[in-house]
């Protein structure tokens, strides 16, 4: 299949899964995009409340919210992260790069790349051997993923290749297949959406 | 979790499952839903094909457990993992405590691990002082309820919504929502957070353990293993020998079966793949402390028996249990004791000693569904029937299982019981003799009420042949009939009609009268010795060579001939007689339609409005189309609800277990009768006398017919 074949797959097949996508003009456009979905967003909420704290209102189920935003890029470049910085400016959203772990209590959106996307299943095969990345991609209630089309794929088989390469780099080696958010039916199988992780997944398509 | 020692105390666990009115109807949903949910995921994709290469990988892997295990652990080495290696439960429960020790843990959380609750690592650990907290949602809540899974997918599918909110409400001390769902898994996601930034220690299971690369692969939907893997210092990954794979290709190939086979997804949401220790910030040197702990537990010589050794296929997605006609009506505490459903027998015996097992073991109707649905083309039943018959060899025979033995190992002695059986019925009889009236429970072992038992026929088959053949001059075919016991018996009509059917289109038909019962009763009963007996005087009764086809009327006889015989008797003098015997058996239906090529034509229309049951041994031999084409021909036919789903006969099974085989039956007939049909025509004489009998019991008008008895009536 072509790219512009997989793209089609990948737009056909992203609702059911479900993931939110978008096709970005640029990287700036792709910042800007996880700017605005950050911005509409509901408050993030609070997951390790502590007390004497001031938390914004209380969310739909019934946890204290924080008055600030949060977008954690972990694996972005400096030159990616100056323009992120250039997108946020001006707004009330705080930007994380690093020390994920002092905010355990949840952000708003992370952004990471994946390294491919396979269409058939849209599944995003992200690298993940910096701790960073992988707290960002649970923690965040939206996950943001970058994707170039370039690195599309078919069918899951064909992410052996990405498999063995991202193994052999030598060392140890951390790869998440992530398709759409966290989810369960372990009550009563009922689905639902964000049991530990994301409650949302974003795949924004960048040309290369 | 079902660990009665005897049926008796088994009855009363099974009897509690029937009373649960939510398990029920969410277990009967849950059937329904997961058929057709698979259908639709696995459109376009040849899954027969699929299934065989996973059993490949699968048989490959386990031939060389040992040497993958070397490769893996070189590997993993290499990335800075610790590998470990225990023979028991018991010892790597020792191995893992004392990872938590050397390494100062105290809080421990998990990710979901069948393999963990197999050797009941949380209670080892939390005797030795640690906090085990289960991060998956369904086995957090019962770990909060003391409970064990009760299915390998969905651990808390027994449980409703107000259960949980109960249970949620005494946990956090804040009373919750009792209908949002949504709402009660956002408080998992709140209470859960905290348990992992406060862990020092994450235990997980792994789907794959890859040798090539020393690479664990663990499949999940919740991403809780992502944070048990993440935030703690220490990770350590408890494995079964049986997950060894050696490539990273073999495992993205069972990727493609199990979560369409588990949960109907294409993938779940996370598939995490983790090779060596990776970085973390808390861990010594930035680097997580990392250790794997293999288990053995039986699995190295498991994959040297040839009986047992494909059940090391499992992948554990569960679909032997989602497609079980007895695990819908218990639920998995009532049908496993740790690991569930069809394949949860078998390793409950295998990992948990005949004790655990022995009545566990009885509760496979032999529908062969599971076989089937499975993953690795595991053949189910026939480990459980394995399985009976080693426990009947190491610890002696039931009086059940001697009488019938010694009855069914002499041809002449069992006729002649049957005979004497016939003139004594007489006094018992009752609707114009067809039907034996209401035995006391004691004397059929057990409550028999839900149906009316037929009684045998005035006169057998054998009696009957040479009357009713009328064989032409100048055949097109010549068969054999293999009559099976119900129909030479019970039901002789059913086989003359099909003789009449036979011969009117040209069939020369032959009844070869040293054949006897096909055994597949004996082997429910783990009659192994005079199971091949048996076995041996049918092959030797008929000359295969002379006919075109063996014939059969029971679907449960044919399967057994066809798929049995050659695997019972491959080890014996018979075994090319075997084979050739089975490649001619052929069931009555197909014979008749794509042999005869009977259509339209040849038949009147009946104008009888019915609908079919699918025997579960004929769709076993793969005959689904056939028997619809003939009724769509000949009547004015209407599928049923859940045609394809067991009537509960199951031979034997109805009288070990009358209360599961009532309630299949009274779904049968429901279902039958929603149909507005005044006849049910089936393929199995075994069939019959379970339907026939509960809608005599139930006073229901609808008649069941077998096939041949409606093509006779039908024909030109």
């Amino acid at each position: 299949m072509t790219q512009d074949q997989l793209v089609e797959v990948v737009k056909a097949k992203a609702p059911s899964i479900p993931a939110s996508l978008y096709e970005a003009k640029d990287f700036a456009d792709a910042m800007q995009y996880a700017v605005d979905v950050t911005e509409k967003k509901r408050h993030c909420e609070m997951l390790l409340p502590e007390e004497g704290k001031q938390y914004g209102p209380v969310s739909e189920n019934g946890f204290p919210t924080m008055l600030e935003r949060f977008i954690a890029a972990p694996g972005l470049s400096d030159e990616e992260y100056a323009v992120l910085e250039e997108k946020a400016a001006g707004t009330d959203i705080t930007l994380l790069r690093s020390g994920l772990r002092d905010h355990m209590g949840g952000f708003d959106t992370s952004i990471t790349w994946a390294d491919a996307l396979v269409a058939d299943t849209v599944t995003c095969v992200v690298n993940s051997n910096r701790e960073e990345v992988r707290i960002g991609t649970m923690v965040a209630e939206v996950s943001i993923m970058l994707v170039r089309k370039s690195t599309l794929l078919n069918k899951l088989e064909d992410a052996n290749d990405i498999m063995l390469d991202l193994l052999n780099r030598g060392g140890a080696s951390y790869t998440a297949f992530i398709t759409g958010p966290s989810r369960t039916a372990d009550i009563e199988r009922v689905g639902a959406l964000g049991v530990h992780g994301p409650l949302e997944l974003h795949i924004v398509l960048l040309e290369d | 979790m079902a660990d009665a020692k005897n049926m008796k105390e088994y009855h009363g666990q099974i009897q509690e499952a029937l009373d649960d009115k939510f398990l029920r109807a969410t277990l009967d949903k849950f059937a329904v839903e997961y058929k057709a949910n698979r259908v639709r995921i696995f459109e376009g994709m040849d899954v027969d094909e699929l299934v065989h290469e996973v059993a490949d990988i699968k048989d490959n892997a386990a031939q060389h457990m040992m040497e993958l295990y070397e490769q893996f652990k070189t590997e993993a080495e290499k990335r800075g993992v610790h590998v470990h290696f225990a023979s028991t439960g018991a010892e790597a429960n020792r191995i893992i405590a004392r990872i938590a020790k050397e390494n100062h843990c105290k809080n421990i959380i998990k990710s979901k691990s069948m393999t963990a609750e197999e050797i009941h690592l949380n209670g080892a650990l939390e005797k030795e002082g640690f906090r085990v907290v289960e991060t998956d949602l369904g086995e957090w809540i019962i770990q909060l309820r003391h409970e064990g899974p009760s299915h390998m997918v969905m651990p808390a599918i027994h449980l409703s919504r107000y259960q949980v909110a109960d249970l949620f409400t005494d946990v956090t001390h804040v009373q919750q929502d009792r209908e949002d769902i949504q709402k009660l898994v956002k408080v998992a996601r709140k209470e859960l957070r905290s348990e992992y930034v406060n862990a020092d220690m994450g235990i997980s299971g792994a789907n794959f353990a890859v040798a090539e690369a020393g690479l664990i692969g663990t499949v999940t939907n919740e991403g809780n293993l992502r944070l048990v893997t993440t935030m703690p210092r220490v990770h350590v990954v408890l494995a079964g020998l049986e997950k060894l794979i050696p490539t990273v290709a073999d495992a993205l190939k069972v990727l493609q079966v199990l979560p369409r086979n588990a949960t109907a997804q294409a993938i779940t949401s996370y598939i995490t793949w983790i090779a060596g220790a990776n970085e973390c910030a808390t861990g010594p040197d930035g680097r997580k402390e990392m250790h794997i702990v293999f288990l053995d537990n039986g699995r190295q010589s498991i994959a040297k028996d040839p009986a047992f050794k494909d059940i090391l296929r499992c992948v554990r997605c569960g679909a032997c249990a989602n497609v079980c006609p007895v695990y819908r009506l218990i639920g998995g505490h009532k049908m496993g004791y740790v690991y569930i459903g069809a394949v949860g027998l078998a390793l409950t015996y295998l990992y948990h000693g005949a004790d655990k097992a022995r009545a566990l073991v009885q509760n496979c109707i032999g529908c062969e569904s599971c076989k089937n649905v499975c993953s690795a083309g595991i053949d189910l039943p026939r480990i459980t029937r394995e399985i009976r018959s080693r426990i009947v060899k190491s610890e002696g025979n039931s009086t059940a299982g001697s009488v019938m033995s010694m009855v069914m190992k002499d041809r002449d002695r069992f006729h002649s019981l049957l005979k004497f059986i016939k003139f004594s019925q007489k006094p018992l009889t009752v609707k114009g003799g067809r039907f034996i009236r209401h035995l006391p429970a004691v004397l059929m072992g057990g409550d028999q009420s839900f149906r009316q038992l037929p009684a045998l026929a005035p006169k057998s088959f054998r009696q009957l042949f040479e009357k009713v053949v009328n064989n032409p001059a100048q055949p097109k075919f010549r068969v054999a009939i293999f009559s099976g016991c119900a129909q030479d018996f019970i039901y002789p009509e059913q086989l003359v009609a099909a003789v009449r059917v036979l011969n009117r289109h040209g069939v020369h038909v032959e009844f070869p009268l040293k054949q006897t019962c096909c055994g597949l009763p004996l082997e429910m009963m783990g009659q192994r010795e005079t199971s091949l007996e048996v076995s041996s005087q049918n092959v030797n009764a008929f000359e295969p060579g002379k006919y075109d086809a063996i014939l059969t009327l029971c679907a449960s006889c044919a399967g057994h001939l066809k798929h049995g015989y050659p695997d019972l008797l491959k080890d014996t003098g018979d075994r090319y007689r075997a084979g050739i015997f089975a490649s001619k058996v052929m069931d009555f239906t197909s014979f008749v339609y794509n042999k005869l090529g009977l259509r339209a034509d040849d038949f009147v229309k009946t104008g009888d409005k019915v609908t079919y049951h699918s025997p579960c041994h004929m769709r076993n031999l793969g005959v689904t189309e056939e028997p619809r084409a003939l009724l769509n021909m000949v009547a004015d036919y209407t599928p049923a609800a859940e045609e394809d789903v067991c009537c509960g006969f199951g031979g034997t099974f109805s009288v070990k277990f009358p209360e599961l085989s009532a309630e299949i039956g009274r779904k049968k007939l429901k279902n039958s009768e929603a149909t507005g049909a005044s006849i049910i025509v089936t393929d199995c004489p075994g069939c019959v006398m379970q339907i026939r009998g509960v809608a005599t019991a139930n006073d229901s008008p609808i008649k069941v017919e077998h096939m041949s008895e409606l093509l006779a009536r039908a024909m030109k």
